[in-house]
């Protein structure tokens, strides 16, 4: 049988999730000077986009609102300024140790027995992007079950020295990085291609907040059900040496996954969830910091505008630079970007008209250009213009062996012309 | 729209521009010299169009968004006269491997400039910057689109189904090429089986030309020898379900989708086992010329590339020139390996003049290709004679 009775399920559902504060408000305070968080370690379901159900791992967040308080994959997304005194207390509530992890940040790395507590406390390193996880034994696993968050830090000194706010600590970066980075930012709003003045500078989002109009974070993993089948509710995992000891070679996944949604799931926001869709106006300028917890390599491909690669992590073993952040003093403007397996990258999408939309019409003798007849409603086709982001190596567009585009898909739109925010605030 | 054949005439009658086989639109920017297009404009394809019936204003739903997707064939939205007409037909077309056996592809068909060409890849788009530029896809086999990969305009005609429409018949896709560089286009149905088929091909925009001369991009470097590397690999498994379900995998049917077993290596529609090669492969350049290569990973695998002995210049990424404040080119040393994920492009450039490469002259630099699976970035079929994911080529100066 087909799995048509799957329709009856989808995003619908999903939409009942907890609402209400921010579920930051509980911390938010904290986050300058000493930052404090309390991380629990839980069992949660997940129901995939066919239907299925699998168990899945997951960090909550003590004092957070809604699926954070119970748990949610992937895990609360953690900001701090650079420099401050980050101190994370984690709970263990399953019956087995776990790990923690940042990757890139010395003393973070710990283990937190069964019922156990245990508090790491460190600095707040360059400004970036960063992966938390479970990495106990040094195996993927417990990552892939769900044990994975961002924790981004903001910088100190971000601020280019024409005034543009960027993510980076310009001060800490090398002499070509810092001019390429200026540049990009500096020209946001002022120049022909990147329209809006002061309104079309980068905005980073508040510290309290785990996303933005501005920005966004994108965690792609997938799923290999047979892994997550060794959960059991309340109960140790079950570790099966065939499978476990050697997680890559045994991976086979079926589900690809952004914040842990796919396809129909993705083609919304709900409360509760870490959202995912940028719906900005031209001249917006929207980052998105974008990581790969899962073990499938993956081609990000954006439709509708390129997106300036800001960072990455060297993932090359045999470079100087190996697991170090790279602000490039060469940031290229790509339509598809790498993200292999513990990537990070900060890519800016710059909400500039679409190029390609006729802009010389008509083409003997241009008297105008499409997008700004869409503008003024004199065009037939109405925003929003909707354009898709997904993996191109398209295996993983895939859900259950087939249903595509149920994988690694999602969407951004652009909701009208230069300064549309303002127009329809009154 | 119906599915009848627009004449041109109805073009004069409605867009008020003589067409083409009257007297000329003089006043329509000419062509570019290695433009791969008819003159426009081609068939009629504006009028009225009904948006709750595509993706734009239809309703999505579960059921809508991959299985039951709007289909249809809409009037182009906000039409207007283009200067560069396409016309893309789908094809079967079969490959013999080394192993003998012959594989089931697709491509896009070219009736109009190419009739009856080899179709893997598909014939090249090649366009000018600030060409009005019109495709039109005749489907078969059941629904395709094109996506005009890397090239961004509206939705209506960026070809992908569950936010537009999938193609029944015919439609006209619109945009105008903004960007000189490397693009592709590719169906974009069931991508993960139409592309593989091998419903791809280039699109290539060239720069206005300079001094009578054609650059890589405005205002950047000419090049002598120009070469197309799109590098493919094909699961036998994958070609025999599609073709015997053109919507395989659609709607809750385990096709096996997740798992891609390539056997098959290919540079620029050929195989690379046995390696002998192709002249398309082979780059063969004078001491002093500049080679501009243009390379695309059309794998479902991690892609890596190594030229021996020559050191290379990346010029240009996605179709985007690194010419901009905040890049620059980037230098690859000699026997440097570097990966392409799926979809990118590399505009490399070579020039043989330059103080690393002028004494390499008389040899034949090899230039090395491994599909790396895309979970395990194992090699595929290491070791074996015939199906391994190695491929080679190489550049003769």
């Amino acid at each position: 049988m087909k799995r048509r009775d799957f329709l009856k399920y989808g995003a619908a559902g999903l939409a009942t999730a907890g609402v209400g504060l921010s579920p930051f408000e509980a911390f938010a305070q904290a986050l300058t000077g000493t930052a404090e968080i309390k991380l629990g370690i839980t069992d949660v379901e997940t129901r995939l986009v066919d239907g299925d159900k699998v168990n899945m791992l997951a960090f909550k967040l003590y004092g957070g609102a809604g699926p954070l308080a119970t748990g949610r994959v992937p895990g609360p997304v953690l900001r701090v300024r650079e420099g401050s005194t980050v101190k994370i207390t984690l709970t263990n509530d399953r019956e087995e140790a776990h790990g923690f992890e940042i990757t890139g940040v010395p003393g973070t790395k710990t283990q937190i027995a069964p019922g156990g507590t245990s508090t790491i406390t460190f600095t707040a390193p360059v400004a970036g992007t960063y992966i938390y996880h479970d990495s106990l034994g040094d195996t993927p696993l417990y990552r892939i079950l769900g044990l994975h968050g961002v924790l981004v830090v903001e910088p100190l000194n971000g601020v280019t020295l024409l005034g543009s706010r960027t993510p980076y600590s310009l001060d800490k970066l090398a002499p070509g990085s810092r001019t390429a980075v200026s540049a990009l930012f500096d020209a946001l709003g002022t120049t022909d291609r990147f329209q809006g003045g002061a309104d079309g500078k980068w905005v980073p989002a508040p510290l309290t907040a785990e996303a933005s109009i501005r920005e966004k974070i994108w965690i792609c993993s997938a799923i290999d059900p047979k892994f997550n089948a060794l959960i059991e509710r309340g109960k140790p995992i079950v570790l099966n040496p065939a499978l476990t000891t050697n997680v890559v070679d045994n991976f086979v996944p079926s589900y690809f996954t952004i914040n842990n949604r796919s396809g129909y799931d993705l083609h919304a926001d709900y409360d509760g969830m870490l959202p995912a869709i940028a719906k900005n106006y031209i001249g917006e300028p929207t980052l998105f910091r974008i990581v790969n917890v899962g073990l499938a390599h993956h081609a990000n491909h954006f439709h509708g505008n390129h997106l300036m690669e800001l960072a990455r992590v060297d993932l090359n073993p045999t470079s100087s630079t190996y697991g170090q952040m790279i602000v490039p003093e060469n940031i290229f403007e790509v339509d598809t970007t790498a993200m292999w397996p513990m990537q990070r990258r900060d890519l800016l999408l710059p909400f500039e008209i679409p190029p390609d939309i006729p802009y010389q019409i008509p083409v003997s003798s241009p008297t105008g250009g499409q997008f700004q007849r869409m503008v003024n409603k004199q065009a037939q086709e109405p925003f929003p213009l909707r354009y898709v982001m997904h993996c191109h190596t398209e295996m993983s567009q895939t859900a259950a062996g087939g249903n595509y585009p149920q994988g690694m898909v999602c969407h951004w739109e652009v909701l009208g012309g230069l300064g549309g925010r303002a127009k329809v605030a009154g | 729209m119906t599915t009848t054949t627009k004449t041109a005439g109805a073009t004069a009658a409605i867009g008020g521009t003589l067409a083409a086989g009257g007297v000329a639109a003089q006043t329509m920017p000419p062509l570019g010299p290695n433009s791969t297009a008819v003159p426009g404009p081609g068939d009629y394809n504006g009028g009225s169009v009904d948006f709750t019936r595509t993706g734009v204003k239809g309703k999505e739903t579960f059921g809508n968004f991959g299985c039951d997707t709007f289909d249809g064939n809409p009037n182009t939205p906000d039409w207007t006269t283009a200067n560069a007409y396409f016309v893309r037909t789908v094809q079967n077309v079969d490959i013999t491997m080394p192993d003998g056996k012959k594989i089931r592809c697709w491509g896009f068909g070219d009736p109009l400039k190419a009739p009856g060409r080899e179709l893997l890849p598909s014939p090249v788009i090649r366009v000018q910057e600030g060409d009005l530029v019109h495709v039109k896809l005749q489907s078969s086999k059941g629904t395709h689109t094109i996506h005009h990969h890397g090239i961004e305009p509206t939705t209506m005609n960026d070809g992908v189904g569950h936010v537009s429409f999938e193609v029944k018949d015919d439609y006209v896709y619109q945009f105008q090429a903004r960007h000189a560089g490397t693009f592709f286009y590719h169906c974009h149905k069931n991508t993960v089986t139409h592309f593989e088929m091998g419903l791809y091909g280039l699109l290539i925009v060239d720069p206005k030309p300079e001094n009578g001369r054609v650059l890589a991009y405005a205002g950047g470097p000419f090049y002598d020898v120009e070469k197309f590397w799109v590098l493919d690999d094909m699961d036998p498994r994958w070609h025999q379900i599609t073709n015997l379900d053109h919507d395989v995998g659609l709607c809750g049917d385990d096709a096996g989708l997740n798992i891609f077993e390539p056997k098959y290596f290919l540079i620029s529609g050929t195989p690379t086992r046995p390696n002998v090669l192709a002249d398309k492969q082979k780059i063969v350049a004078k001491p002093g010329q500049k080679i501009l290569i243009r390379l695309l990973n059309a794998s479902y695998s991690v892609l890596q590339v190594m030229f021996e002995g020559l050191e290379v210049q990346v010029i240009s990424v996605d179709g985007h020139a690194l010419n901009k404040p905040w890049n620059k080119w980037l230098t690859i040393a000699p026997g440097t390996p570097f990966t392409l994920p799926t979809a990118q492009r590399y505009d490399i450039l070579i020039d043989t003049a330059s103080p690393a490469n002028q004494a390499k002259t008389g040899y034949a630099h090899k230039v090395h290709f491994e599909f790396q699976h895309w979970v395990t970035r194992k090699v595929h079929n290491a070791g074996d004679k015939m199906y391994e994911g190695r491929a080679f080529t190489t550049i003769t100066i």
